[in-house]
């Protein structure tokens, strides 16, 4: 003991001399100079996945399961897994190929709900489509033959699964094994019925209703979500197998838009929360809307109508057309498909998508800006970049620039409807004020009355100045003005309607 | 000299002992690698753009060891911090990395990572705490998997050492094997040059309050966070106790934090029982209310049994862990009708009277007076808010005086003001009596507490002084009002020589609506015997026989 403190002691004073000699900290000399002298990232900036999620924009939502049988929304686990009873063998190509005529790029399957009820022949429970009696249940996977189907149509796709499952007699039962033996392997499981999936997304139920649960009738409750489901690794896993697989939601990867209605703000960061985002978010957090297109439920309900299509192409200008994705929800019958109603005003969307959105007349104007950001060795960032049609090419202007002005010209008048912009989000959203004007002269300017603050991804302007009207600005010259931006703005598209 | 070299030894040699939940700096074992990590996939520091990343971080000697004033001592006094370099070409979530040689495991336990922070210049930020790990259960995941991130609720102040506290629950699975300090969660685009944070005494614990904060009655935020919800907002504050009428305070809803003692306090009694109820909108929400009784600038808990103990500052909850703090079990959704119902509480028999800051609080399961930091559980996330008042706890009666030159300042019954006890809340008269060749302008009344101490103590008012013209008498009388007779009360009569002039007033008549001036009228005429229009100028005027100062 005392050989101990006598060395002891020695360390110590050999301690005591080497700080005796002041440490003070050398900065590395670090000077990384751009040779294609582009701007610096705005901090937070999307991934790679973010960004390709983003690129889908408007995608469809499937509601399917239990729940179309028992005329319910939330079913409570103890249904008898022979209610699922299709009057068909459920059909994924038809639900994406109707979804598609509209202009949706992708889409997710809802393949479990809160009723715990899985669509595919999973290990992990015995609530699932192989203990139906019927044929065409026994012959139902619905994440295999979704995922078949949205590679055959070159569409994307993900699923729904529930974290919250009514029927587990795990769930909320104060252990892991709800997690352990049944969500996460769910989870691998679906992860591998492709590895070019674009969005897994988990509603963020917490329980506090009566359930199943295994026969228990409980009412039982969670306190976190994050940390019941482990999350983070659930998000280290998926992405080891779909890399591509945004995790919606609690897998804060993209959020909830803050409402079931179907907009988003007109200012909308892709930091924070809600509608409106947050310009001071630490991290990238897009928004997605869901929003409902027929007039009952998420699921099918015996008497429901869609949308119309003007209504529907309202929901998709304040979604899409202010920096948010678009989840559609289209709900399968007990049949196992659309309802030809449905699929008829998919139809009519598509072709009024086609008809405002299909002729960008901005390929055949002349651009001009104030400002062009010195070129660098092999890439240049000159404002004919932004009708390129190129998502990689950008305008900027030089750093400490954070205003500038675009024009477009044309050589006839022109009967103008929408102005889209698209930042280079790559490099972080940047613009925070910016106005668009349309004139007949080049002279006299006239100023569209819509809020123009945030772009983000994409921003739709009506020039008309309202979401709900299709009324055409006779123009010759189009002016877009940044006012604002959080450092040189960065625009890779603009296009006119 | 050589006694400090042996003291300075053996706090070393006790540092050596010391777990991997602690990490000081003083010692290479309480980590196995220092470099630096950002949660950006891009970032040069991940992609191998920047080399040797350990370049980034030294231990150095501390650059700051002196004594802050609020504090009282010199905050962080040790010899060895962590440097790091904060590089611009990193993302506004570049931070020191620092390897565990124990992984921490949480279990089902909220934890708290205590970092002491130190930015010598620039702008005050956020700060961020991520961790990375892997579950133990899967041996086929490396240890690399951010398993968290908590933001700092407030921002770090610049030019000192800050106690930083991140709240932290997992996975029970989950065992952490990094932690990475973000100590400027800002956005480097504007920066041409890099600059240097310091990390120090990195502790995990149970505490959830920093150890040490450079302001009174911190909050887990920055004081103007607006709600970040709309579905769950703080509106209201009504106090009640037995046979008393109800003290509302209401406050708006821009921000979540609301400082009210300058303007509202409520009033008691020692030995009082007192109900406060909160209004909130939304649910699964719960209501604390706290009471600085030793006026030390903190709100200090203490509970046994799951209920405040004495000393307690804080002394009513609906819901901590299980319990409220009657030590009933019960939920945590304490919201009905729009109302938390907090539980009776006792303001302590011999309690002297004074103020006593009280805070009330919408939170969900935390005794931290501040704010639950806990991610995914923050005040902020949740909707919570904070409103904090002053509790005025007061005798029956309190002292009135007087004390002035060149006149004297009476009761009605025209005996004079000296010193004498009145009853607490009630309005009193006060009458003027000017010496011969005096009049008066007003009366200064000072009243509260500690009435020759400073105004502030611990940032809470302690007295006010309220100037009274003398145009708010009549007949030489003016009423204290109630509200102003909530502790000793001065008065001062503010007597000066009759120049025979006196003032005009806005809104007094000034016109003789054309009539022809005369001597005695009972308008006001210029020094040329002209009527004055109601918007003459500054000066003296007559009226009635009396010189006028329009001001």
């Amino acid at each position: 003991m005392r050989k101990n403190f006598v060395f002891s002691f020695l360390t110590g004073i050999l301690a005591l001399s080497t700080s005796m000699s002041a440490q003070t900290f050398v900065m590395v000399d670090e000077d990384r100079v751009s040779p294609e002298n582009e701007p610096a990232p705005v901090h937070p900036v999307p991934s790679e996945r973010q960004l390709m999620w983003n690129e889908t924009e408007f995608y469809a939502f499937f509601h399917y399961g239990m729940n179309t049988y028992t005329n319910k929304e939330w079913g409570n686990g103890g249904e008898d897994p022979n209610t699922f009873a299709p009057t068909k063998v459920p059909n994924p190509r038809q639900w994406l190929t109707a979804v598609k005529a509209a202009g949706m790029k992708g889409g997710i399957a809802v393949v479990k709900h809160h009723d715990g009820f899985c669509l595919w022949p999973t290990k992990t429970t015995k609530h699932n489509v192989t203990s139906s009696s019927n044929e065409n249940a026994q012959k139902t996977n619905i994440p295999d033959s979704f995922a078949i189907a949205a590679r055959d149509l070159g569409m994307k796709y993900g699923f729904y699964v529930s974290p919250w499952d009514r029927n587990s007699q795990y769930w909320g039962d104060g252990t892991s094994n709800y997690t352990n033996k049944v969500f996460l392997p769910q989870c691998l499981e679906l992860a591998q019925f492709g590895d070019d999936q674009f969005e897994m997304w988990f509603d963020g139920a917490t329980g506090g209703e009566q359930g199943y649960h295994g026969g228990a009738w409980e009412s039982r409750s969670i306190s976190n979500a994050q940390t019941y489901y482990d999350v983070p690794n659930l998000r280290d896993t998926v992405h080891a197998i779909s890399p591509n697989c945004v995790m919606w939601g609690v897998g804060d990867e993209a959020r909830w838009i803050g409402n079931e209605q179907g907009w988003a703000g007109e200012t909308n960061w892709a930091m924070g929360t809600g509608e409106y985002g947050s310009e001071s978010g630490w991290y990238w957090k897009a928004g997605e809307s869901d929003a409902k297109a027929t007039s009952a439920g998420w699921f099918w309900h015996s008497g429901e109508t869609p949308k119309t299509a003007a209504q529907l192409f309202k929901i998709y200008l304040e979604t899409v057309g202010r920096n948010a994705t678009l989840i559609l929800n289209f709900p399968p019958d007990k049949s196992g498909e659309l309802p030809a109603a449905d699929v008829k005003v998919l139809e009519e969307l598509g072709q009024m998508m086609q008809t405002r959105l299909g002729t960008d007349l901005a390929l055949k104007a002349k651009v001009e800006a104030s400002e062009e950001r010195t070129a660098g060795a092999t890439r240049n960032y000159s404002v004919g970049n932004i009708i390129d049609q190129n998502k990689d090419t950008y305008w900027a202007t030089n750093d400490g620039s954070k205003t500038a002005t675009i024009t477009l010209t044309w050589d006839e008048e022109q009967s103008l409807h929408y102005v889209t912009l698209m930042e280079y989000i790559r490099l972080g959203q940047r613009v925070k004020a910016f106005t668009i004007e349309t004139s007949t002269d080049g002279a006299t300017w006239k100023k569209c009355s819509t809020t123009t603050t945030t772009i983000g991804y994409k921003r739709i302007i009506p020039l008309g100045g309202s979401t709900s009207n299709y009324t055409a600005v006779k123009a010759k010259y189009l002016r877009i003005t940044i006012n604002d931006s959080r450092a040189c703005p960065t625009l890779h598209t603009v296009s006119v309607f | 000299m050589k006694a400090k070299y042996i003291l300075l030894c053996l706090s070393l040699l006790g540092s050596a002992n010391m777990s991997a939940q602690r990490i000081t700096f003083e010692n290479e074992g309480e980590y196995t690698n220092l470099s630096v990590y950002d949660i950006w996939e891009k970032s040069p520091f991940r992609t191998g753009e920047i080399a040797n990343i350990s370049r980034y971080v030294a231990v150095v000697d501390n650059p700051s060891k002196e004594v802050d004033e609020v504090v009282g001592s010199a905050p962080n006094p040790s010899e060895k911090v962590l440097a790091v370099q904060r590089s611009r070409f990193g993302s506004n979530t570049f931070g020191a990395r620092i390897d565990l040689p124990t992984p921490i495991k949480l279990g089902n336990a909220t934890k708290y990572v205590h970092a002491m922070i130190y930015k010598p210049e620039g702008e005050d930020t956020p700060v961020l705490l991520t961790a990375l790990g892997k579950r133990t259960d899967w041996p086929y995941q490396n240890k690399e998997a951010e398993q968290l991130w908590v933001k700092s609720s407030s921002e770090i102040v610049c030019g000192k050492w800050n106690d930083v506290v991140f709240g932290i629950t997992t996975n029970p699975n989950v065992e952490l094997h990094s932690l990475v300090v973000v100590p400027d969660l800002s956005s480097p685009h504007n920066r041409t040059s890099d600059f240097v944070i310091f990390i120090d005494e990195i502790e995990v614990s149970d505490q959830s309050q920093p150890r040490f904060s450079l302001s009174n009655y911190p909050i887990n935020f920055d004081k103007g966070q607006a709600y970040t919800r709309t579905d769950r907002q703080f509106t209201k504050v009504a106090v009640s106790g037995s046979g008393s009428t109800t003290q509302n305070i209401t406050f708006g809803t821009s921000t979540m934090y609301h400082d009210l003692t300058q303007t509202k306090f409520v009033s008691a009694k020692a030995g009082d029982k007192l109900t406060v109820k909160l209004s909130q909108s939304g649910v699964w929400m719960s209501g604390y209310v706290y009471v600085d009784w030793n006026n030390n600038g903190k709100f200090e808990p203490i509970l046994v049994n799951n209920v405040p103990a004495e000393g307690s500052d804080l002394v009513s909850f609906t819901h901590l862990n299980g319990y409220n703090s009657k030590g009933e079990s019960c939920g945590g959704n304490n919201v009905s009708n729009g109302i938390i119902t907090c539980p009776v509480f006792t303001i302590p028999e011999g309690t002297p009277s004074g103020v006593y800051r009280m805070r009330c609080k919408v939170d969900w399961n935390c005794d931290d007076a501040g704010g639950n930091t806990a991610s995914n559980n923050s005040i902020i996330a949740n909707g919570g808010g904070i409103v904090d008042i002053l509790l005025n706890v007061h005798d029956d009666e309190v002292k009135i005086s007087a004390n002035q030159l060149n006149g004297d300042v009476l009761n009605t019954d025209s005996t004079t003001l000296v010193s004498q006890m009145i009853p607490y809340g009630s309005a009193h008269k006060i009458l003027m009596a000017p010496a011969p060749g005096f009049t008066y302008k007003g009366v200064v009344l000072k009243h509260g507490y500690n009435l020759d101490g400073p105004q502030f103590v611990k940032d809470n008012m302690q007295w006010k002084t309220d100037t009274i013209d003398a145009s708010k008498f009549k007949d030489n009388i003016y009423t204290i009002p109630a509200s102003s007779i909530n502790g000793e009360v001065r008065v001062e009569g503010l007597f000066d020589i009759d120049t025979g002039i006196q003032r005009i007033e806005n809104g007094e008549s000034t016109t003789d609506n054309g009539r022809s001036p005369a001597v005695n009228d009972q308008y006001a005429y210029d020094l040329s015997g002209r009527p004055l229009p109601s918007s003459s100028p500054k000066g003296i005027y007559i009226q009635g026989g009396r010189k006028l100062l329009k001001q």
